[in-house]
């Protein structure tokens, strides 16, 4: 059970900005968390792999021979040369371009060019296998960590597997294409917490995108029926530095309605969720939340064109360290595998067009971003305090949803639950110690 | 639409490549001095603006660029939302692009081709952008230029254009350009 949110409410900025911290959080965080590697179905067949990155640790994540997940520091045991230099493709082997060391998709050193002309008869292949990760995956993304003493995946996603479930679980999921990289020059905090829980910023940042219709027309919302009273806005703390944000239309529907979604798919959905994880599936806006320490996610809802009706859009995008204030940038988009494909096209055009490297919100989120890298480069500006204050909807309410679920918009509960998460890993670097 | 194709295709005679590049010089200037409405005029109804995602792939059969995904992907009625966001009372809020960032577009290796018998032309070619933001040094992006062209009185309009970015990993500031 996630423990109730504190009400500290100042950070301060060397924890953004200052390189030495960066570098300790490669330690503390990076080496000690699951991290997101890859979606199931960038996987689909024996031998297919994609080459990512857990921190700055570059990797392979592969599907072996016997279709078994797994994932590999993409260096040779020799000499370390790198052993794949493609973004994605299929291969039973990995070949290093330097000696010809040749490793087998379970990572076993299969291959040793002149084995008995260079190598003592007492070498041993079975020793220089690749190094492999743990790997697991849940409701579709797969996972991976080196630190052989973090909790199974389950128990770290915590209260969080419960809501990543019912938007990533709820049919099988493909991926359109390939992530979309770029460079953010920024650090990978600012944009975690950003999709953690900010909406206070969408007022002021996305005022041209809530002018120009983005959000859809109030007129259209009234039509799907009669205006509802309540809460239809969520901030939770789902524990162990994870958060989600719920926001639903306030709107009475009479049965569960996944607006935006093929109403063929609505069946398939429900058959594969609870009544609760239905609930936070019928009738929302827009859900949207961060996988501790560096996998954010979003549900959308906005129109494709102007005067279209808005469509579902799942959005995933992860914040790669490179340094204090370098980040890159991946975003996915996921779309159920049975929906029509002309379905599939315009809700990946819909994302693309909001938070693609060229979205209208995008844009204006990347000049934010970087702007506060580039105004917070002195000791003394590092030196100042950033406000956490907005601590609404206290007490959390009594809800059948797991976590903490404060009922209040704009609450800042979400962002406090990652960096009391990062500070506790920061100061013992334990990673199964359990948010307090 | 494949090398081959392409090649099987005719250059267009020399006065109809002179009047594409004018076209094209003269609708990239537009773009320069991000003149939407007027650049807008420049478009057929059905006009299509593609960037797919560039990938690196280990199979170089299957191409360097997914089949589905985009990193742009717009028609003409989608970037009616970039237009207007740059008319006076939504500007100011336009927060990415305003001050508006110097972006310049250098067009080269122009290939105007036409099928005998048809009006469409496919014009191909090589394009460097600068990207200057605030104080940042200019950032350098090329691209793979595909056009269809169609005729347009003693003009003509751009009906669709696919642009094939040279980089996997972005790095300027932002992509809300049109190539």
């Amino acid at each position: 059970m996630t423990p109730e949110s504190s009400t500290v409410a100042a950070i301060d900025r060397y924890g953004f900005w200052d390189p030495a911290i960066f570098d300790d959080e490669l330690e503390k965080i990076f080496k000690t968390s699951w991290l997101f590697v890859a979606h199931e179905s960038e996987l689909e067949q024996k031998g297919d792999y994609v080459t990512r990155k857990m921190g700055t640790e570059a990797v392979i994540v592969t599907r072996d021979e016997a279709g078994q997940p797994r994932v590999f520091l993409n260096t040779c045991t020799h000499r370390g040369g790198q052993l794949c230099r493609a973004d994605m493709g299929n291969t039973s082997h990995f070949r290093c371009s330097y000696h010809g060391w040749t490793f087998s998709n379970k990572g076993e050193l299969r291959g040793v060019p002149d084995l008995r002309a260079v190598y003592p008869p007492q070498f041993d292949r079975k020793a220089h296998g690749l190094a492999g990760a743990r790997v697991d995956s849940f409701a579709g993304l797969i996972f991976a960590t080196f630190n052989p003493d973090a909790p199974p995946l389950q128990d770290y996603l915590g209260d969080l597997g419960w809501y990543l479930e019912a938007y990533f679980g709820k049919a099988p999921m493909e991926v359109v294409g390939a992530p979309t990289r770029g460079i953010l020059r920024s650090n990978w905090k600012v944009g975690a917490e950003n999709y953690g829980g900010d909406a206070y910023h969408v007022g002021t940042t996305h005022h041209s995108a809530v002018e120009l219709g983005v959000f859809g027309n109030p007129e259209e919302t009234a039509k799907l029926g009669p205006l509802a009273s309540g809460t239809f806005v969520y901030c939770i703390d789902a524990g162990n530095g994870h958060c989600i944000r719920i926001q639903k239309l306030p709107i009475e529907f009479e049965k569960p309605t996944l607006l935006g979604y093929p109403p063929e798919l609505w069946g398939l959905f429900a058959s594969n969720l609870s009544d609760d994880q239905l609930a936070v599936n019928s009738g929302l806006a827009v859900a949207h939340g961060n996988v501790f320490p560096n996998l954010s996610f979003l549900a959308a809802l906005s129109p494709p064109e102007p005067n279209q009706p808005p469509i579902r859009s799942l959005h995933v995008r992860q914040w790669q360290p490179i340094s204090a204030d370098r980040t890159e940038l991946a975003m996915w988009s996921l779309v159920p595998k049975d929906a029509p494909e002309e379905w599939k096209r315009q809700s990946h055009a819909a994302i693309v067009r909001t938070l693609g490297f060229g979205g209208l919100f995008e844009t204006d989120d990347l000049q934010n971003w970087v702007g506060m890298a580039e105004s917070n480069r002195g000791s003394i500006s590092r030196q100042q305090e950033l406000v956490y204050e907005a601590v609404l909807g206290n007490p959390p309410l009594q809800s059948p949803w797991p976590g903490n679920v404060y009922a209040a918009d704009h609450s800042e509960v979400g962002l406090l639950a990652l960096h009391r998460r990062w500070h506790e890993l920061m100061r013992d670097g334990d990673p199964s110690t359990r948010s307090v | 639409m494949t090398t081959t194709e392409r090649t099987a295709d005719t250059w267009v005679s020399a006065e109809t490549h002179w009047a594409i590049s004018k076209f094209l010089i003269d609708e990239a200037e537009l773009l320069d001095q991000w003149r939407y409405h007027d650049w807008a005029r420049c478009i057929t109804d059905d006009f299509r603006y593609e960037v797919p995602i560039p990938i690196t792939r280990d199979d170089p059969t299957r191409g360097a660029y997914a089949d589905k995904g985009f990193v742009a992907i717009e028609t003409r009625s989608s970037l009616e939302y970039w237009f207007r966001r740059h008319d006076p009372g939504l500007f100011e809020y336009a927060w990415g692009e305003n001050p508006l960032q110097r972006v310049n577009r250098f067009l080269t290796n122009i290939r105007a081709t036409q099928t005998p018998g048809e009006d469409v032309v496919r014009v191909s070619a090589k394009e460097l952008v600068s990207f200057s933001r605030q104080s940042d040094p200019a950032v350098l992006i090329t691209a793979d230029r595909d056009d269809v062209l169609v005729p347009n009185g003693d003009s003509w309009l751009l009906a669709h254009r696919c642009v094939r970015l040279h980089q996997t990993v972005l790095d300027t500031p932002h992509l809300r350009i049109i190539f």
